[in-house]
């Protein structure tokens, strides 16, 4: 006879967990569908009337995220979707069709002349400068050198020489995917000549390629905050969105001023692969409703923000500069609503 | 060489990896400034990048498990000419790096691309949409269910599927009450393994679809914008989230384990 | 069947066609008789391996009998239809399963074989009520709610009761991983009946067993196989478990079959001298033939020297080459089978069948004579060894062939098996090295057909 054996705790366990399982997963492929529909979920006020999808310069992250996007779409209802990175880079996205913006906003004029033309694909037609900026040279309060870089900040030592200063961390952008890289050259050719000092920009910059120094525009801000770099060349509302201590320079040097584009012209940059040079003037951001805009509506309402006065006291809360709007392109292309702008 | 100086050198050698990969998250831990931290998670728009983080991955793994486990069961169970090539195939997602795997969905869903074009002119975008963030995410995390189910089918017994055979059952019968029911804990941690992975994408949901922000995305725009003290508590968001996951998971496991222990 | 069953959409309809389903495979189960026959002709390459199967046997408890690789599986697993053979056919109770000349291959699925593999392949994620519940034949669509609680409720009662016939209450909420080996076997058997199989194939299923458990199952199947008529093909490499068990045995060895019969048949005229050590018959023996005086073209072999299996010692070479008297063990005599065309010295090969020998003790004196009153053949032997074996002893015996030495007697390498009751062995109780008389009548001396298959 084979011997009965006892029985094994039923499992209702088992079935009870099986019964969960099953009403989570209903509940999440619910949820899912509904999310799937309804597209973005949470956060959007309002998409009835659709995205305006912005590009915009690396340098200006901070202000358009958390400034000038929400105040855009509380004023128009647009929702907002913008993405910075290096001008340069940008214009490179937009001619390889990986990207395509109601609105291109960048630091340079020339990106926007690359983009222009039926060579290029004439994806600009126009464009207009709304701002200004300069250069400055923005340190890490926790660098070993934040004494000597304080005291230059306060005019008590020359910035150079701190900078000339064995095992400093110089952080700046790559000239081949952002005009700031470019000026940063720009701006030591221009040291050189005016403090009588030859041979300087080699003796900071190293070579114009120089590996060591040269970061994403992205990241630049991140890697002195982090304590990577000591010390680096930024625009002035870059190291004030993220409250880094900074050194002024001097006009003649700083970019700043469009009067002294003469001056400024004095210094020049040319890209070793393609040959493109490029001459030293005064920095401004542009902005363009180039040809791959979707919703024509939503891109003039922003531009129409951004050029308001309403924009550009956003702008000069941010530590930019004020200009009047000037309009690069035959009038005739811009939108009707933007024209009012550029009646000089 | 002593019996006991072989045990401790495996361990040794596991612990150190081990605290190799634990001390990042604990010095993080130890140095987070803890009293900022809710102030700065009350960030809408980090919820948000949150719940899509979540939703997209949620739903890219259920696509994946729907298509891939029968894939996986295919090349584990039967053989047909091209099976080597086929699971060659499957493994070309992990070899891209993921701003590559972007740019050629992109190339292909993107405004300009053949599939996408025509979607976009009738005003639904693949890229830059939620279905974009779900398009890059299953490219990516499919390899790793596919590639788990296909070990954990290749680990269940061919008797029980002989037997079931002689029983009468189909295919579709024997893969769904035999084979997949066996090998389900080796299959359910390869859909863990792609839900996590889903969720930390990075490379590609950038070039493809940089919105709707899925936190990862967003982490780096804090971090460009206003410095790595806006990105850590983010950073600390991705971690509790992943934790819960994998722990209900396991957990899961461990409960349906425990009444089938002699 | 099943197909037709899922096209109905009428209760009525679904419940007649269930009860033509039983109608038409319950006879078959059930009418296991003589008639029925199971007829299999395989052949198949598997990479350097062989398969040459050919028998026909009535169907009832068949016994597929070999040592590990000789083929048994693939031969189950052809029948079953999990294996395509390259050639040949299947019928089983003149239903043609396979047919690769008629381009016949009826699939696994709609066989209505049951299989049982090695280790039982038990569900290990399903209880074993499951695993019982899963093997079930579908029942019709589900066509109204009462009609779908009616079947439930059906299958759970024939679940109950394959239960109880294989003595599993209690198990039904258990794990197969909980259970013991005996256990699992049954519940494997269960689910195998549950299908309600035309034919059971079972291969191995007492081989990971304890002694104990193995005998309890035996007697389980043989009463189950009596109860319900369903035809068993089983495979095993234990000639104990065959002679058990088998109504017929199929010997089967290096792909080929060896030899194709009743347990008798099988045990007491094996064919080839493989086959006679697969059944136990040790007592093999090459031996050369001594030509008969009047030189008689067919004459029954009249004496034999057994041949060492080694290269013999160098003293019994001399003895076997210097004298051709010398050397020769007689057989018993004029009953044995003639050899057709052996003339001179031949090699042949035969068994001494244990059951026939009869021991005694030597009496002190002369040597015995060489022949009995009955025509049997008196050998001496001297014992090796006597083994406790359960029930009986078994000797090991050296038989003394006439030679040289001083007192006639002579030691050859052979050793003869014996098998006596305990009662038997007290009565000829001797130690190790003592001489034995050894009777063997001319019906235990039996000569294999071939030397190979």
């Amino acid at each position: 006879m084979f011997f009965k054996q006892q029985a094994q705790t039923p499992s209702t366990l088992s079935y009870q967990l099986n019964v969960a399982m099953a009403c989570c997963g209903l509940i999440l492929l619910i949820t899912m569908l509904l999310a799937a529909c309804g597209g973005t979920p949470t956060g959007n006020t309002s998409t009835a009337k659709g995205k305006v999808s912005v590009l915009y310069a690396g340098s200006l992250v901070n202000l358009m995220e958390k400034k000038i996007g929400p105040a855009f779409t509380q004023a128009t209802g647009y929702s907002y979707e913008g993405e910075g990175k290096g001008s340069t880079a940008l214009a490179a996205e937009i001619k390889g069709h990986l990207r395509t913006p109601d609105i291109f906003i960048s630091a340079s004029a020339a990106v926007d002349k690359s983009l222009m033309g039926s060579a290029n694909g004439n994806y600009v037609s126009w464009y207009a400068t709304f701002t200004r900026t300069s250069m400055v040279i923005g340190y890490s309060p926790q660098s070993r050198f934040a004494a000597d870089l304080q005291a230059a900040a306060n005019g008590n030592k020359s910035w150079y020489s701190v900078l000339e200063e064995p095992g400093m961390r110089i952080g700046r952008t790559d000239p081949a995917l952002d005009p700031k890289g470019i000026s940063t050259i720009i701006l030591m050719e221009l040291a050189e000549k005016y403090y009588h000092q030859p041979g300087l920009t080699t003796k900071i910059l190293g070579s114009n390629d120089n590996a060591s120094q040269i970061f994403p525009e992205e990241e630049l801000t991140a890697r002195l905050g982090s304590g990577q770099l000591d010390a680096g060349f930024f625009y002035l509302n870059e190291v004030k969105d993220q409250n880094l201590p900074y050194i002024t320079l001097p006009t003649q040097i700083n970019l700043s001023d469009p009067s002294m584009n003469s001056a400024y012209a004095q210094a020049s940059y040319t890209d070793p692969k393609t040959s493109k040079k490029t001459v030293g003037a005064a920095i401004a951001y542009t902005i363009t409703i180039p040809g791959t805009s979707k919703n024509a509506a939503g891109a003039i309402a922003f531009a129409d923000f951004l050029l308001s006065s309403q924009g550009q006291t956003i702008l000069l809360g941010d530590g930019l500069l004020q200009t009047t709007p000037a309009l690069y392109g035959n009038i005739s292309v811009v939108p009707a609503q933007l024209q009012q702008y550029f009646h000089s | 060489m002593g019996r006991n100086a072989g045990r401790s050198i495996l361990a040794i050698l596991g612990v150190l990896l081990l605290l190799y990969l634990v001390s990042p998250v604990g010095y993080f831990l130890f140095q987070l400034p803890w009293r900022a931290v809710p102030g700065q998670l009350a960030d809408p728009t980090a919820i948000s990048a949150l719940v899509t983080s979540l939703l997209t991955a949620t739903v890219s793994i259920v696509v994946i498990a729907v298509f891939g486990v029968p894939l996986g069961y295919i090349l584990a169970r039967r053989t047909f000419t091209g099976r080597g090539i086929l699971t060659l195939l499957v493994y070309l997602p992990l070899v891209f790096p993921p701003v590559v795997s972007g740019i050629l969905l992109l190339l292909l869903y993107g405004p300009y691309g053949p599939i996408g074009g025509p979607f976009t002119n009738a005003g639904f975008e693949l890229d830059s949409s939620f279905t974009g963030v779900v398009l890059s995410q299953i490219f990516v995390a499919s390899p790793f269910v596919i590639i788990a189910a296909r070990s954990a089918f290749e680990a269940v017994d061919p008797a029980l599927e002989q037997v079931a055979i002689t029983f009468g059952k189909d295919s579709w019968e024997i893969f769904w009450r035999v084979n997949l029911p066996v090998a389900r804990a080796g299959v359910i941690a390869g859909l863990l393994l792609g839900w996590l992975r889903a969720l930390g994408e990075f490379g590609a949901t950038v070039v493809m679809a940089y919105h709707p922000y899925t936190l990862p995305v967003y982490i780096f725009v804090q971090l460009s914008g206003t410095g790595v003290d806006a990105a850590l508590p983010l950073a600390l968001l991705t971690l509790a989230v992943s934790f819960v996951g994998v722990s209900f998971v396991l957990w899961t496991q461990h409960i349906s384990n425990r009444r089938k222990v002699a | 069947m099943k197909s037709v069953m899922r096209e109905t959409n009428d209760t009525t309809k679904a419940l007649a066609l269930e009860a033509q389903y039983r109608d038409e495979v319950a006879p078959t189960i059930l009418a296991g008789d003589g008639e029925n026959m199971l007829s299999v002709n395989l052949h198949h390459q598997l990479g350097a391996f062989q398969l040459a199967i050919n028998f026909q046997v009535p169907l009832g408890l068949i016994v597929l009998l070999g040592s590990s690789g000789a083929g048994k599986s693939l031969t189950l697993r052809s029948i079953a239809g999990l294996l395509h053979a390259q050639q040949g056919h299947v019928v089983v109770n003149g239903q043609v399963l396979f047919d690769s000349a008629a381009g016949i291959h009826v699939p696994t699925q709609l066989r209505h074989i049951g299989y049982v593999p090695q280790h039982y392949a038990l569900f290990p994620h399903l209880t074993v009520a499951e695993n019982i519940l899963f093997a079930l034949p579908p029942s019709p669509a589900r066509i109204s709610w009462q009609y779908w609680r009616k079947q439930r409720a059906v299958r759970r009662t024939r679940v109950a009761e394959l239960l109880s016939i294989l003595e599993l209450e209690g198990l039904e909420r258990r794990y197969p991983v909980t259970l013991s080996g005996g256990q699992q076997q049954r519940v494997a058997l269960a689910r195998a009946l549950a299908a309600e199989p035309r034919l059971l194939l079972l291969d191995e299923p007492f081989n990971a067993l304890d002694a104990a458990v193995r005998e309890r199952l035996r007697d389980t199947l043989k009463q189950f196989h009596r109860r319900f008529a369903i035809p068993i093909v089983l495979v095993t490499h234990d000639h104990a478990e065959a002679q058990q068990l088998a109504d017929t045995i199929v010997v089967v060895q290096h792909g080929q079959v060896a030899q194709v019969g009743s347990v008798n048949d099988i045990f007491y005229a094996p064919r080839t001298p493989d086959v006679a050590q697969l059944v136990g018959q040790h007592n093999v023996f090459t031996a050369q033939f001594a030509p008969p005086p009047n030189q008689q073209k067919f004459a029954p072999p009249v004496a034999l020297r057994l041949q060492p299996p080694v290269p013999s010692s160098s003293q019994s070479s001399i003895a076997s080459s210097q004298n051709n008297e010398h050397g020769w063990l007689p057989l018993p005599g004029a009953d044995l089978p003639p050899i057709p065309s052996i003339v001179g010295s031949k090699v042949i090969s035969g068994c001494i069948r244990t059951d026939e020998i009869v021991v005694r003790r030597r009496g002190a004196g002369s040597v015995p004579p060489m022949w009995t009153a009955q025509g049997s053949v008196q050998w001496v032997g001297v014992l090796q060894e006597a083994q406790l074996y359960g029930h009986m002893v078994r000797l090991l015996i050296h038989p003394y062939v006439p030679g040289l030495s001083s007192d006639g007697l002579f030691i050859a390498e052979s050793v003869l098996e014996v098998y006596l009751s305990r009662g038997q062995w007290r009565d000829v109780e001797v130690a190790s090295g003592q001489q034995l008389v050894l009777e063997i009548p001319s019906k235990a001396i039996h000569l294999f057909e071939r030397l190979a298959i």
